[in-house]
């Protein structure tokens, strides 16, 4: 009996107890109903459906596609999609910590003491994130954010929804640092935080623990000072520095016993650094708080693993040296990518391991998220 | 040699007690001076010190990395004294001029800026209590092992002696130099990073 014929049966009786089990249709319409309005900011986009959701799972294979289905569905369990409600929710919770952890009596007291930075392009995450801030503000209070911050900010909020690979906050704060600040073009706009005591805060609904350490650090090429400026709030950190204590590696990072096919990637990459975060040993973490068992990470992430190395092998120009089958990472890393394990309604990270976002039907491969700017900017 | 007793003039030299005075960057306290240590953000100078009294115990080391007051962080290591690892009389003068190495290289511009400024006059940790690290004022002379003082003007040395930025320091040898179970190596500032679109603008 195929394993999918068994998965069917509704319901089975094992010592007394009564299992429900569904089938992968139902599993995939499960999936669906977390993960309905992504993109559903945009009429024009293409959307999700739960046969779509069916479809991508199945190109892993007859026999794999009923587990894809059901850890991933289990994995969503585990929060890692941000629906845009639960992303309004989530802003307005963190401007309420904000303020009481930096002694705010009052939102309004916290808001008038701050300025939302805008140094993304439109159509970048940011406005639409501080959209979504405006859009709670004043749903809870009636009033819109540019009731606020007329004063002198000691506080500047910069907002982002994934802090991926860290690149964009080091872009958009390197430039906004160095420039003249507008009230006093003598200074800059870093030593003039530091002398007005101001501080930057880094809001995000996730993060990469090594990605924020080395975007810090990154960042202190502008002024040593800066890390001392730098605050980060965040709903879901990704621990995956596996030189810090007990991380929870809550992302997709195989350990290498998944074949050579890895292995000779890896030695076919002109990149040379950080060679020793390529793998995670093979038993971290030490406990499981993602996955539904660590054989059921070790399966799911070399499947998410092999097929990205087959999507990879079958890309004839590989032109860009930041595309691994994890996801993104930089061009140096001899890594197999970010392996970011996180998505929200607005867009998906390309930081992601590529089954989530690759489409090409060259490749016979469609990504589970469909893309709404990236397209076919890196399809050959 | 760090623990015998010296006498420093005041009008010689330039001795430091608060952050906030002129010359507190050379405190180990000082806060615009944070390190990375194996990926690891470190608020301060004190905080790498501190965390490496306890290689065996990672929870420790911990607590004290994500205290960002490196006074309350050195307080928290003396709550821990007793899982100082045992050899440590003998390996924290290495360990410190580790520490201020790591310092000089991950805040080049700013601290060997600050180093030079001091000339040559002679660098004392200014403390009434401290028998080890600092020197006591007694009339016209500060009194005392100056242990910081000393590796402080090592460190000056070092810095006015290269010719280049130093991008690498070796970690010092001895046994179980670990920060969370991991053991600590080369540290080098990668300086090419700046130029080599390593933080390009991501598409997403």
């Amino acid at each position: 009996m195929r394993f999918d014929e068994i998965y069917s049966k509704r319901k089975k009786n094992k010592g007394g107890i009564t299992i429900l089990v569904m089938t992968r249709e139902e599993t995939a319409k499960q999936i669906w109903e977390i993960i309905q309005d992504y993109q559903c900011d945009w009429d024009d986009e293409e959307k999700i459906t739960p046969d779509s959701v069916f479809a991508w799972a199945l190109q892993f294979g007859e026999s794999e596609s009923a587990f894809v289905l059901s850890e991933f569905l289990h994995l969503l369990g585990n929060g890692i999609y941000f629906s845009r409600p639960k992303a309004k929710q989530v802003l307005w919770d963190c401007l309420v910590d904000m303020a009481r952890h930096y002694k705010y009596s009052r939102i309004s007291d916290f808001l008038n003491a701050s300025q939302f930075l805008k140094l993304q392009p439109e159509g970048k995450s940011q406005a639409q994130l501080l959209s979504l801030v405006n859009e709670a503000l004043n749903e809870k209070h009636g009033v819109n954010l540019a009731a606020f911050g007329k004063g002198i900010p000691k506080n500047y909020l910069y907002f982002d929804d994934v802090l991926g690979s860290g690149s964009t906050i080091v872009y958009d704060l390197k430039e906004w640092l160095t420039k003249p600040h507008p009230s006093d073009p003598q200074q800059t706009v870093v030593d003039y935080l530091i002398e007005t005591k101001a501080q930057i805060i880094v809001v995000v609904f996730a993060y990469h623990q090594l990605s924020w350490s080395r975007a810090v650090y990154a960042l202190k090429s502008v002024d040593s000072r800066v890390d001392r400026l730098l605050n980060l709030f965040y709903e879901y950190g990704i621990e995956d520095n596996p030189k810090s204590l007990n991380p929870g590696l809550n992302l997709v990072l195989p350990a290498d016993v998944h074949g050579s096919g890895s292995r000779l990637y890896l030695e076919s990459l002109e990149a040379k650094s950080h060679f020793e975060y390529a793998f995670r040993k093979s038993n971290a973490p030490l406990v499981e708080n993602l996955y539904s068992s660590p054989e059921n990470r070790n399966r799911f992430e070399g499947l998410i693993l092999s097929k990205g190395l087959e999507i990879i092998s079958l890309i004839r120009e590989q032109n860009n040296k930041k595309l691994r089958p994890l996801g993104f990472t930089y061009k140096s890393y001899k890594t197999l990518g970010t392996g970011t394990l996180f998505f929200t309604w607005r867009n998906i990270s390309n930081t992601c391991p590529i089954v989530f976002w690759w489409s090409n039907p060259a490749h016979q491969w469609k990504g589970l998220f469909p893309l709404k700017n990236r397209g076919t900017t890196y399809v050959h | 040699m760090y623990t015998e007793i010296h006498s420093y003039p005041l009008a010689d030299t330039i001795a430091f007690r608060k952050t906030t005075e002129a010359f507190g960057g050379l405190s180990n306290m000082a806060a615009w001076y944070g390190l990375c240590v194996n990926d690891i953000l470190i608020p301060s100078a004190e905080h790498l010190y501190q965390s490496a009294r306890f290689p065996l115990s990672p929870i420790v080391q911990d607590a004290i990395i994500k205290e960002s007051n490196p006074m309350l962080a050195k307080q928290i290591s003396k709550s821990f004294q007793h899982l100082t690892r045992p050899d440590w009389d003998e390996v924290k003068f290495d360990v410190m001029q580790w520490c201020l190495d790591v310092k000089l290289v991950q805040n080049w511009n700013r601290f060997s800026a600050l180093l030079n400024s001091t000339e040559k006059k002679l660098i004392v940790e200014y403390t009434p209590d401290d028998k080890v690290w600092g020197a006591k004022k007694i009339g016209n002379t500060y009194i005392g092992p100056n242990a910081l003082g000393k590796l402080l003007m090592e460190v000056r040395e070092k810095a006015r002696q290269s010719s280049e930025q130093i991008v690498c320091v070796h970690p010092p040898s001895i046994p179980g130099f670990l920060l969370f179970n991991t053991q600590i190596g080369e540290i080098c500032e990668d300086t090419a990073v700046e130029n080599s679109g390593f933080f390009e603008l991501e598409l997403a």
